[in-house]
C-alpha cells in the first residue's frame, strides 16, 4: 500500500515522541508493542502492528536492564518493522521484522552520539550556571529534549520514503531459501528476550518454577494470564511465609530474611 | 512551563529579593521546604528523567534541574550561596533508576534544607551511598520485573491480535508514575535510616516476585519460541516424522528450550547481543536451505 502524506507525519512524529519519551518523560518506555499497534492503527492495520509489536516484545524483554548501545533499540525495530510489513504488504511480517532489527542495531549507535552530545549540553549549563544566567541555564537543559525528538524522527523518515522500496528491491532478487530462512529466524528471535531476562533473575533459587510454567503451558494448555494468576498467588503465599518471622521478631528481621534466604540457596 | 506544576507559584526564577536566611545558634536553619516545594521537584525530575545522562556527571544535571525552586527557596536572598548549591549538584556524579531517584534526591534536600553548605558534603556522601542500592532495587521493580509479567503477556497477547495485554500494562504504569510524582516528599520525610532499612524487607518481596516473574517466562518460552524441524526417518515403507514422532514424545516444543538454554548460556558468557541474532538468522537460513528446520 501506499503511505499518504498524513500518516507519514503521524508515525515520524510518532518515533520522534518514543525517542525522547524513552529518555526523559518515560509515558511508555520499552512498550514497544504498544508503538506497533499505535502505527498500525495509524496505516490502517492494527492486526499486523500487534502481531509485529508482540514479536518484538518478547525479543526485547530484559533489553531494559541492559541499557546503553548493548541491545539493538527495539522500538525503532518494531516501528520499522510494522512500517514495512504493511507497506509491502505480503502478510508474511519475518522480512520487516529481519531488516526492522538490521535498521535498530545501526540505530543504537547513535546512542554514544547523544552521550558525547550531551556533554556538550553539560559543558553549556554549566557555563550559564557560572555566570548566573539562569533562565539560560533552564532552557539549556531540553537541547537534550530537542536532539533525542530529531534522533527518533529522522531516521524514520528515511525508513517511510526509502524502505519500501529497498525492501522490495531485496524480496525481488532474494532465493527463496532465505526467506524461507527469514520466516524460521522470526519465530526463534522471541529467545533473545528470554534469555537475557533470565540473566536478570535469581535462577539458582527459582529454577523449579520455570518448569512449573513449563508445564502449566505445554501440559495443562493453560495460557499466560492464568498462569501468572497462579504463579502470583504462590508468590504471595511465599512472601507471607517469609515475612511471618519478621513481624513477630523485628528485631531479628535482617537475620531472618538472611537465614531463609541461604536455606533456598542450598536447596 | 505553566506556574505552579512544574514551578512553585510563590517564587521567582532569579530575582532574590527574599530576605537572607539566618542561621540558629547551633548553626543550623529551619527547613523551609513544603510539600507542594517537593512535589515540584517529583514533577521535574520526571520531565528530565535521565534525558542529561552524559559522561561527565552522568544523571548529576538531571537531579539539580530538579531541585532547582527547591535550592531557590532554601537559600532565599543569599545568591552566591545559592550559585555555590546549583554548582555542587550539577558537579555531584548520581545515576540511580529515574522513577525511584526521588527518593534519594529527597533526603538529600532534607539535610540541605538544615544545614544549607554545611549540609552539602552529607548530602553529596547519600547521594553516592545509595544510588546503588536503591537502584539495585529500583531496577528490579521498575523494570525488570514489570518488563517480564506485564510486558510479556501484552507481547504474547499482541502476538494473538489482541491490546488488551497493552492497556493492562499501560494502566499498570500510569499508577507508578502517579507516585513518582509526588516521591521527593517519602525521601525527604523518610530520611536516611529508613531507606538504608527498606532494603532488608524488601528482599522478600523481589524474591516473591521473582518467582511470578520465572514462572511466566517458563510458560512463555514453550508457547513463543517456535522452532520445526521437517525432517523424517525413512525406513523401507515407514516414515517418521521427527518432529511429531520423536521430539514431541519427550518433551513438547523442546528445540525451543534447548535454544533458549544455548541462548542463556551464551549471554552469560558476555557474547555480544546484536551477534547473537545475526547468528540465528544465519543459522535459520542455513537450516532452512538443507531442509533441518521450516
Amino acid at each position: 500500500m501506499e503511505i499518504n502524506a498524513i500518516q507519514a507525519v503521524l508515525i515520524i512524529i510518532l518515533a520522534g515522541i518514543r525517542a525522547a519519551d524513552m529518555y526523559s518523560t518515560q509515558l511508555f518506555p520499552f512498550m514497544h508493542a504498544l508503538m506497533c499497534w499505535l502505527v498500525g492503527i495509524i496505516l490502517g492495520d492494527a492486526y499486523t502492528g500487534l502481531v509485529v509489536g508482540g514479536t518484538i516484545q518478547l525479543m526485547s524483554m530484559g533489553a531494559a536492564g541492559l541499557g546503553g548501545s548493548s541491545a539493538p533499540d527495539y522500538g525503532m525495530a518494531g516501528m520499522t518493522a510494522t512500517v514495512l510489513a504493511i507497506a509491502t504488504g505480503n502478510g508474511d511480517i519475518s522480512v520487516g521484522l529481519t531488516v526492522g532489527v538490521a535498521v535498530a542495531m545501526l540505530y543504537v549507535q547513535l546512542d554514544v552520539i547523544f552521550k558525547i552530545y550531551n556533554s556538550w549540553v553539560f559543558k553549556t549549563i554549566r557555563s550559564f550556571c557560572e555566570k548566573e544566567n539562569y533562565p539560560a541555564m533552564l532552557r539549556s537543559f531540553f537541547l537534550s529534549h530537542i536532539y533525542l525528538f530529531l534522533q527518533g524522527a529522522l531516521p524514520m523518515a528515511i525508513v517511510i520514503f526509502f524502505g519500501q522500496t529497498a525492501v522490495e528491491a531485496i524480496l525481488a532478487i532474494m532465493p527463496a531459501w532465505f526467506t524461507q530462512g527469514l520466516s524460521v529466524a522470526a519465530g526463534i528471535l522471541p529467545v533473545t528476550g528470554f534469555a537475557m531476562l533470565l540473566t536478570f533473575m535469581p535462577l539458582k533459587k527459582s529454577w523449579p518454577f520455570a518448569i512449573i510454567g513449563y508445564v502449566a503451558a505445554a501440559y495443562l494448555g493453560l495460557t499466560v494470564l492464568p498462569i501468572a494468576l497462579l504463579a502470583g498467588m504462590i508468590a504471595v503465599e511465599y512472601f507471607k511465609l517469609h515475612t511471618q518471622g519478621l513481624s513477630a521478631a523485628p528485631s531479628v528481621a535482617g537475620d531472618a530474611a538472611q537465614i531463609s534466604g541461604g536455606e533456598l540457596e542450598d536447596e | 512551563m505553566s506556574n505552579g506544576f512544574f514551578k512553585p507559584a510563590n517564587i521567582s526564577v532569579d530575582g532574590f529579593e527574599e530576605p537572607l536566611p539566618t542561621p540558629k545558634a547551633d548553626g543550623s536553619y529551619d527547613p523551609v521546604l513544603t510539600k507542594e516545594d517537593l512535589d515540584v521537584c517529583s514533577r521535574r525530575m520526571w520531565l528530565m528523567d535521565t534525558v542529561s545522562y552524559s559522561y561527565a556527571t552522568q544523571n548529576a544535571p538531571c537531579a539539580a534541574f530538579a531541585a532547582y525552586y527547591a535550592l531557590r527557596k532554601i537559600y532565599g536572598g543569599d545568591r552566591a550561596g545559592f550559585n555555590k548549591a546549583m554548582l555542587n549538584q550539577l558537579d555531584c556524579v548520581f545515576n540511580a533508576t529515574p522513577p525511584v531517584s526521588g527518593l534519594i534526591l529527597g533526603a538529600g534536600l532534607a539535610i540541605e534544607d538544615a544545614g544549607h553548605e554545611a549540609g552539602q558534603q552529607a548530602e553529596n556522601d547519600l547521594k553516592i551511598g545509595l544510588m546503588g542500592p536503591v537502584s539495585g532495587i529500583g531496577d528490579v521493580f521498575i523494570w525488570i520485573l514489570p518488563m517480564t509479567i506485564l510486558g510479556s503477556i501484552a507481547g504474547y497477547m499482541a502476538m494473538e491480535g489482541s491490546p488488551v495485554g497493552i492497556l493492562l500494562w499501560l494502566l499498570i504504569w500510569a499508577g507508578l508514575l502517579v507516585w513518582r510524582l509526588q516521591n521527593y516528599n517519602q525521601g525527604y520525610n523518610a530520611g536516611v535510616s529508613v531507606i538504608t532499612s527498606m532494603a532488608d524487607k524488601i528482599s522478600v518481596l523481589t524474591d516473591a516476585a521473582s518467582i511470578l516473574g520465572v514462572t511466566v517466562v517458563g510458560s512463555l518460552i514453550y508457547n513463543t519460541v517456535k522452532l520445526h524441524t521437517p525432517l523424517t526417518f525413512q525406513y523401507g515403507e515407514i516414515a517418521l516424522p521427527v518432529q511429531e514422532g520423536v521430539l514431541d514424545l519427550i518433551f513438547p516444543n523442546i528445540l525451543g528450550i534447548l535454544v533458549t538454554v544455548l541462548v542463556y548460556r551464551l549471554i552469560k558468557k558476555g557474547v555480544n547481543l546484536s551477534m547473537i541474532i545475526l547468528g540465528i538468522i544465519v543459522v535459520s537460513c542455513v537450516c532452512a536451505a538443507f531442509g533441518i528446520l521450516g
